[in-house]
């Protein structure tokens, strides 16, 4: 090699070296443009633009809808749910939202639950949620129930509407009837899958109508937490698990922790067990949330307990064990637990990676999809609806 | 940096081999320019040259092509990465081209114009030095 090719390579790498550490600066913005304890931060209201666009136009609602079904038919539950739940945020942070975000959930919870009515709860699962076999009968997925029943308690939540208390009591009781068919106290989402992401949205639920109607199932609820801690955890890292049979064995792909799971589950027991949820948030911060040259990921397993890849991590990127989805719901569960630290990091990625399009007001990340950009503007509007039923919890 | 005499004058890489060529040339055409060993110890600083020269043009091109597809709104074609955008081929080559793009701009170019001007910082300290 030559001297002046040495020289060159030198170069270029003492360059790499001096700038690498800097690129983050470039991606990195104010903390109060993604989150807000007054008003609603600006870049939420980007993204909320785009979800009330699609909810206000039945034409376009059908194009995003199908074409999200086409995809994965949870991601057009899911961004039903996580949009929801921004709404009813961004209501009870700005009174002035009040009437067209009730409009808005009414109209999202009526075409889910004719939905529902009309094809069946399967309609919102996988392909292979149609067909296999249920353990418990008559079947029914605590991933549809859960979210619906979420949907429900967080619309009545801003205002009252008495036509969905019995709605939101009979999803309570199913749920709870087929949760205690399971010597682990956990529903099935897919025939003989209980996912740990859709049974803590389903507690979460259970302690909203126990908040708005005055029903009482702590000691449900106790008992979940107790028999989650002793056979829902993994041993080597205190978290609890991603899924499990009927029966409490967990299955080959969600034997482990995941990402994916761990960060929605931390956020939605915050109001079932603030100290255990606290604590996942804790061990899972420790696990798995990592920063590379300034940027902020999260990884889909722990070193400990690696998995494999499948529609919920989505792609992993070798050697950082980096999942977008992981990262995205990372978002969530830092900026539940005030996290801003870690916040700042994955929203300093979000900007890099994410690839923000801005037009006619309406914000979408284009590396995202409907579901993620909804974490996302739940992750940035999320806090008064958990406190309201903080502060309504019975001591 | 001097003015720009044919000495002094930018050398790109693509110019530096018809200049060595021509070299030869040149020592025969004029017997005061310095002959033989002395014309072959020139070229490297030449070609160290050419190659700060390389380094900022290589800058230049990818920032012109990064504001080209930025300005033609391929940005929206990176929904590919989601699988949510749109699925004709054209698209998904547009948004790859914004990628890859968009990776040369924020990593490579600012480490192409850093190593540059680390390249001619050397250049100016070892000339002063020979001085």
């Amino acid at each position: 090699m030559s001297r002046r090719s040495l020289e060159t390579i030198l170069a270029l790498l003492l360059a790499a070296g001096l700038w690498l550490p800097c690129v983050h600066f470039l991606f990195q913005r104010d903390l109060g443009r993604y989150r807000s304890t007054a008003g609603i931060p600006a870049v939420a209201q980007g993204l909320a633009a785009s979800h009330l666009a699609v909810w206000s136009d039945a034409e376009l609602r059908h194009r995003e809808l199908d074409r999200m079904r086409e995809r994965n038919p949870e991601w057009d539950f899911m961004s039903r749910t996580f949009f929801a739940l921004a709404l009813a945020n961004m209501a009870l942070r700005e009174p002035a939202r009040r009437a067209q975000a009730c409009e808005i959930l009414d109209a999202i919870l009526r075409n889910t639950l004719e939905v529902e009515r009309e094809k069946g709860f399967r309609h919102f699962l996988m392909r292979y949620g149609q067909t296999g076999r249920w353990v418990v009968q008559p079947p029914g997925s605590l991933f549809v129930d859960g979210e619906i029943a979420l949907m429900l308690a967080a619309r009545r939540s801003v205002e009252e509407e008495p036509s969905y208390k019995p709605l939101l009591a009979a999803r309570v009781d199913a749920m709870i009837s087929r949760m205690r068919q399971s010597p682990v106290l956990c529903g099935e989402s897919y025939p003989n899958e209980c996912w740990l992401f859709c049974n803590t949205v389903a507690l979460a639920a259970i302690r909203m109508a126990d908040v708005l109607d005055g029903t009482d199932h702590a000691a449900f609820l106790s008992d979940w937490i107790e028999t989650a801690q002793g056979r829902l955890a993994n041993p080597e890292t205190g978290l609890l698990i991603s899924t499990c049979r009927v029966d409490g064995q967990p299955i080959e792909y969600g034997y482990g922790p995941e990402g994916s799971t761990i960060w929605m589950a931390a956020h939605m027991l915050q109001i079932v067990d603030p100290v255990f949820a606290a604590s996942q948030y804790r061990r899972a911060r420790r696990e798995l949330a990592r920063t590379f040259l300034g940027f902020g990921y999260s990884r889909e397993w722990p070193a400990a307990a690696p998995g494999t890849m499948d529609v919920d991590s989505g792609p992993v990127i070798p050697g950082l064990g980096a999942s977008a989805s992981a990262s995205g719901l990372a978002i969530l569960g830092a900026a539940a637990f005030h996290d801003d630290a870690y916040l700042r990091r994955l929203f300093t990625s979000l900007e890099l990676g994410g690839f923000p399009y801005k037009r006619r007001g309406r914000l979408r990340y284009m590396a995202s999809n409907p579901v993620g950009d909804a974490v996302l503007l739940y992750a940035m509007t999320e806090g008064p609806l958990w406190d309201r039923i903080r502060q309504r919890m019975r001591p | 940096m001097g003015p720009d005499t044919p000495e002094n004058a930018p050398v790109t890489d693509a110019e530096s081999a018809p200049l060595e060529k021509a070299a030869p040339r040149a020592e025969a055409a004029s017997p005061d320019e310095p002959s033989g060993e002395a014309a072959r110890a020139r070229p490297p600083r030449r070609r160290r040259r050419s190659v700060v020269y390389g380094l900022l043009e290589r800058a230049i091109v990818l920032s012109l092509a990064f504001g080209a597809v930025h300005l033609l709104g391929f940005r929206a074609y990176t929904a590919m990465l989601s699988g949510t955008g749109s699925i004709a081929l054209t698209h998904r080559l547009f948004g790859a081209a914004y990628l890859l793009l968009h990776a040369c701009f924020v990593f490579l170019v600012p480490t192409l114009l850093l190593a540059a001007a680390l390249l001619r910082a050397f250049e100016l300290a070892t000339t002063r030095r020979k001085k």
